[in-house]
């Protein structure tokens, strides 16, 4: 008898009970089973997390001996922070010696980098085309609907090509600057922005108001919830992206922490430990970035998917 | 007023600016003034010895040598983009067999530098084995010196295979041999589930089974660059190892290359190993709790007197082209892979045997290794190294070797549907079939190969 | 919450707003689209046509590069696998992320608000991360999914996921699963709001079960952000790449056994960084956006979606 059938003849047993106890309000064994379902499935999802939490702090090489925790006897030998250790130990290199510091550095810059030219640019755009009735109009928002369904992997030897041109290899402006400002950012700006009134616009033209003022003074403020949303897609997409700074960065002191901790773990490379040491680590901005702006981003979530 | 905006982009705009201000701050620091010479490698462990050797060079020459490691894939990639672009390069690198991708196109079109007369005025391709040459060379025109030689013994459990059950594997000298004692210590546990096997190979053919078609001195091209891995000899050694692996009287298993196969080699899963010169070391890294269990012995031979080991890996190094001293470099590359000024004390530590032939009758290499029972293991290899087949090198490299695990997994899917009825056949169809793929890649380029 | 409003028509009184005001707002997105995306594409035409091999050498062979895609076993290989991936994958996820959201519904406050943090939370993690943990989640013996399985049901500890053709697809559609069922559940968790209550207290007092319900109450509603997960999961599969890469990546074949884990995104990234033709990559990269401009238009008329 192991604990997973263990487990499960309990809450059956508990089920059964529930459903005995009170025949005619058979709700409550239905509550009751579907907050089993709910509990099951929840840590079917979280298992993973758990196992990596777990692995951080295993000894390497008991990584695959026991699949959570070892028993607390064997606490003391095989639970250290050693993986941690050898994540951040200074690392040779052409340059000098970096330490993962570094890395967290750079991703740290580049995602809220990224996420504040990002608003700035996408608002600009979506801004036009949820006020503004122009020629070509229809024909750019086509434009952009067809340029979303693309993989940006299309462009990739065309666009490496193109910035070795400019001189932007190994420079962080190949990674900020084409996506500055981009189709999916500005249907989400236009989405939100539909929804203010056209009489305040209306209004504010006929004080006079400039239209950069009234954008950044009147519509922007209106829309904080789906900005906020916005900001925390572009962070988590600019902070685990691989592809871009793996080809674009040449120089070891400015890698990302994805390319650096994908490093660890190649074919005849296997630093589990530190590779999931720094998985570990990296989850932290984004998970408090998350669950600072959840609220926010599922309900601008939410909304847009409403209004389909 | 930029609150605007919301609370959460401004906070992220905080440390943007925060950020911005460290990077600028931390990657100034390391924009030091170029060395005289940019040697690049994939391997973090030669990047360490040669760290340590590197102060006697730049004292004999008074020059400035960096050592950078750059993992494999992105190695790959960068020196693909940067032949590619025409953007700086480094000046030596060392890269492992798949890099004679490189190797593509007009022969001038090639961003490593053609050392052939140098290799042949300093008599290189005597004083290194000849055979080692074979992966870095195209067309008669060598771009690379070898690194090793890395012969392939077996590695087994000593305490399990000896003391426990009193098998003299001095007594094995062919495959057969070892099949038939392997079909005697081959264990089932109580719930049909294996306990004990005795090779270790993969369920998809890799570089176990290269190193076993290598044995028959079957590689993936011959020396004009055609492909070779459709020839009958090639077809009877995929049946072998489908055999092994799913027959009835299966005696391998296949533990892959991560902490599973660690777990499973000091449980005692599979016993037997192939071991080139470099696997020593990342055994003793990885299963410590089996010091002193464990031993080495030539691989079994094909037929008896034939070949009793192969080869497995390659590392070679290269000047590029756009290297700003090409004779410094070549000086580099001798005294890193010919020279022995240290008497040999960091291949010992390495564990791998250069491929200068003069350097394997060191006597460090006497060494007895405590892991392996005192058995002098870089001795054993070097009495082997001189038998090493030679694995010649295309550009193709990479898509050959998927092509043939393809056929590879394909024989397996077939003998698990139906066993020996008419699989030989099959597999001779389907080795056929992907070669004739590559062949096709081939053919399709001789456009550029002029 | 004001209904969305279309941009109002130029009024007749003196409207101070300047004629080119929105021009200038879209015109960081024209700039950056033509320099980043309209120059490459264009290169990438004239490239397809050409054979190359390092910086100087090219040579024309017309049409030769589309003839070896059409006719490479491999190509189909890709296109097949990301076909089996689109629809296998998406006819899973979409009833999944629905049960989810509807055992969730149910429930009220904070459990709710919790469980629907645990399920949300892998897609926070990068693809590059989940698929090297998930390669040793995955593994034989030792991982953590084949205790499991042994633990419940007393077999499965053998199974190698990413070494058997037949279960590589499977372990990909898993880990896909895992990563965004959370996600998707989160918009039809939305969707359910929309769902009448009246109507289903009416249809329950009518004597309909839970499943007639369920079929003729709850579906219509949710029809459109159903539509438009099918859409958004499906542009999605097509743009697979990093997810099968780092599973495959501590495997010597980086596109599975029998090329099982290559998409039509991988066969692209192999033209252009294993073989080194630029110009077959273009080639590649012209007959996959045909593919999925095609497809994404054969989904957008069958679903009669009415895109803005």
């Amino acid at each position: 008898m192991n604990p997973v059938h263990l487990t499960l003849l309990c809450a059956a047993a508990v089920a059964v009970l529930l459903y005995a106890a009170d025949r005619r309000r058979p709700m409550l064994a239905g509550r009751y089973a579907r907050l089993v379902a709910l509990v099951f499935l929840a840590a079917a999802f979280l298992a993973p997390f758990a196992w990596i939490t777990c692995a951080a702090f295993k000894d390497r090489r008991a990584l695959l001996e026991y699949t959570f925790l070892p028993p607390p006897s064997a606490w003391g030998r095989m639970l250290n922070l050693g993986n941690f250790h050898k994540l951040f130990e200074p690392r040779a290199s052409l340059q000098g010696t970096i330490v993962f510091w570094q890395y967290l550095l750079n991703s740290l810059f580049l995602s809220s980098a990224a996420t504040v030219i990002q608003v700035f640019f996408c608002s600009l755009g979506g801004y036009a085309l949820a006020k503004f009735r122009f020629t070509g109009r229809r024909d750019l928002m086509l434009f952009m609907a067809g340029s979303l369904m693309l993989p940006s992997m299309l462009f990739l030897a065309p666009t490496y090509d193109m910035m070795v041109h400019i001189g932007w290899i190994d420079s962080y402006a190949a990674l900020l600057v084409p996506s500055a400002a981009n189709a999916f950012g500005i249907f989400l700006f236009r989405q939100a922005m539909l929804s203010v009134p056209n009489s305040l616009i209306e209004a504010a033209r006929v004080d006079g108001a400039g239209e950069f003022h009234i954008y950044s003074r009147i519509v922007m403020p209106l829309i904080t919830p789906m900005t906020a949303a916005f900001c925390l897609i572009v962070f988590m997409g600019q902070w685990n992206t691989f592809l871009g700074p793996q080809i674009f960065i040449q120089s070891d002191y400015k890698l990302t922490v994805p390319v650096i901790l994908s490093q660890y773990v190649s074919q005849f490379q296997e630093e589990y430990g530190m590779f999931l040491a720094g998985t570990f680590i990296s989850i932290f901005p984004i998970a408090v970035l998350f669950l600072t702006l959840q609220r926010e981003f599922i309900s601008e979530l939410t909304v847009s998917a409403g209004k389909r | 007023m930029l609150l605007n905006y919301g609370k959460a982009p401004f906070f992220i705009l905080l440390v943007a600016v925060a950020t911005g201000i460290g990077v600028l701050v931390t990657h100034r620091r390391y924009a030091q003034p170029r060395p005289d010479l940019v040697l690049m490698t994939h391997a973090k462990l030669h990047a360490d010895v040669y760290l340590s050797r590197l102060p006697e060079f730049e004292r004999k020459y008074g020059v400035k040598v960096d050592v950078q490691v750059v993992e494999e894939v992105a190695l790959r990639t960068r020196l693909l983009a940067a032949f590619a672009a025409g953007t700086p390069v480094p000046d030596l690198v060392e890269i492992p067999q798949d890099a004679a991708l490189f190797l593509r196109g007009p022969i001038r079109d090639i961003g490593f530098l053609d050392i052939t007369r140098w290799v042949k005025a300093r008599r290189l391709d005597e004083r290194m084995l000849p055979a080692r040459f074979s992966m870095w060379q195209r067309k008669g025109v060598i771009f690379a010196l070898p690194h090793d030689v890395h012969p392939v013994m077996l590695a087994y459990r000593a305490d399990i295979v000896e003391d426990q059950l009193g098998i003299d594997v001095s007594k094995i000298e062919t495959w057969d041999d070892f099949a038939a004692m392997a079909r005697r210590i081959v264990r089932y546990g109580d719930d049909g589930r294996p306990a004990r096997y005795a090779l270790e190979l993969q369920d998809d053919g890799g570089y176990l089974l290269q190193a076993l078609l290598l044995q028959r001195g079957v590689g993936l091209f011959d020396a004009a660059g055609d492909v070779t891995f459709d020839s009958d000899v090639a077809a009877d050694t995929v049946a072998w190892a489908v055999r092994q692996l799913r027959g009835p009287n299966r005696i391998a298993y296949s533990l892959g290359f991560g902490p599973t196969l660690w777990e499973g080699m000091q449980d005692g899963l599979v016993l037997f190993y192939f071991t080139p010169d470099w696997r020593t070391r990342t055994i003793e890294e990885y299963a410590p709790s089996l010091a002193g269990k464990m031993k080495l012995m030539p691989l079994p031979a094909w037929a008896p007197g034939g070949r009793r080991t192969s080869t497995w890996g390659a590392t070679g190094i290269a000047a590029t082209r756009g290297g700003r001293n090409p004779e410094l470099a070549k000086k580099l590359m001798e005294f890193l892979y010919v020279d022995q000024t240290d008497g040999g004390r960091s291949s010992a530590e390495l564990r791998i045997l250069p491929a200068v032939r003069a350097a394997w009758s060191l006597p460090i290499f006497d060494t007895p290794d405590p892991y392996f029972r005192g058995q002098p293991i870089l001795r054993l290899y070097s009495r082997l190294a001189g038998d090493v087949p030679p694995d010649y090198a295309s550009p193709f490299i990479t898509r050959a070797q998927s092509k043939r695990d393809n056929a590879f997994a394909a024989a397996s899917a077939y003998y698990s549907l139906h066993g020996e009825d008419g699989f030989l056949d099959f597999v001779r169809a389907e080795l056929r079939r992907q070669a004739d793929a590559v062949r096709a890649v081939i053919a399709r380029n001789r456009i550029t190969e002029q | 919450m004001t209904p969305a409003v279309e941009p109002p028509a130029p009024s007749r009184h003196r409207s101070p707003t300047p004629r080119w005001a929105p021009y200038l707002f879209v015109a960081p997105y024209v700039a950056l689209t033509l320099v980043f995306f309209a120059y490459p594409f264009a290169h990438a035409i004239e490239l397809a046509f050409y054979q190359t091999a390092g910086p100087n050498s090219r040579v024309w062979v017309g049409l030769g590069n589309f003839r070896y895609i059409l006719t490479d076993p491999d190509f189909r290989t890709a296109v097949k696998n990301t076909a089996v991936f689109s629809v296998a994958g998406t006819a899973i996820m979409l009833p999944t992320s629905l049960g989810l959201a509807l055992l969730l519904n149910s429930g009220r406050g904070r459990a709710r608000g919790l469980f629907r943090l645990c399920f949300f939370s892998p897609s926070v993690v990068g693809q590059i991360f989940v698929g090297i943990l998930f390669a040793v989640v995955l593994a034989p013996d030792y991982g953590l999914l084949n205790r499991f399985l042994q633990a419940l049901v007393g077999r499965g500890l053998e199974t190698r996921w990413l070494e058997n053709t037949a279960t590589v697809m499977p372990a990909i559609v898993l880990t896909n699963l895992w990563l965004y069922a959370g996600f998707n559940m989160v918009y039809f968790l939305a969707a359910l709001q929309n769902v009448n209550p009246d109507l289903v207290d009416a249809a329950r007092m009518d004597g309909a079960g839970p499943w007639r319900v369920f079929r003729h109450v709850t579906l219509p509603a949710i029809r459109p952000v159903a539509i438009f997960v099918l859409l958004i999961s499906t542009i999605g599969s097509f743009q697979l790449f990093e997810l099968p890469y780092a599973l495959m990546r501590s495997t010597t074949s980086p596109y599975g056994p029998d090329n099982s884990a290559l998409f039509i995104v991988g066969y692209l990234y192999d033209a252009a960084f294993s073989i080194g033709d630029l110009g077959l990559a273009s080639a590649v990269g012209w007959v996959l956006a045909l593919i999925i401009l095609t497809v994404s238009l054969i989904q957008l008329k069958l679903t009669g979606a009415a895109n803005d």
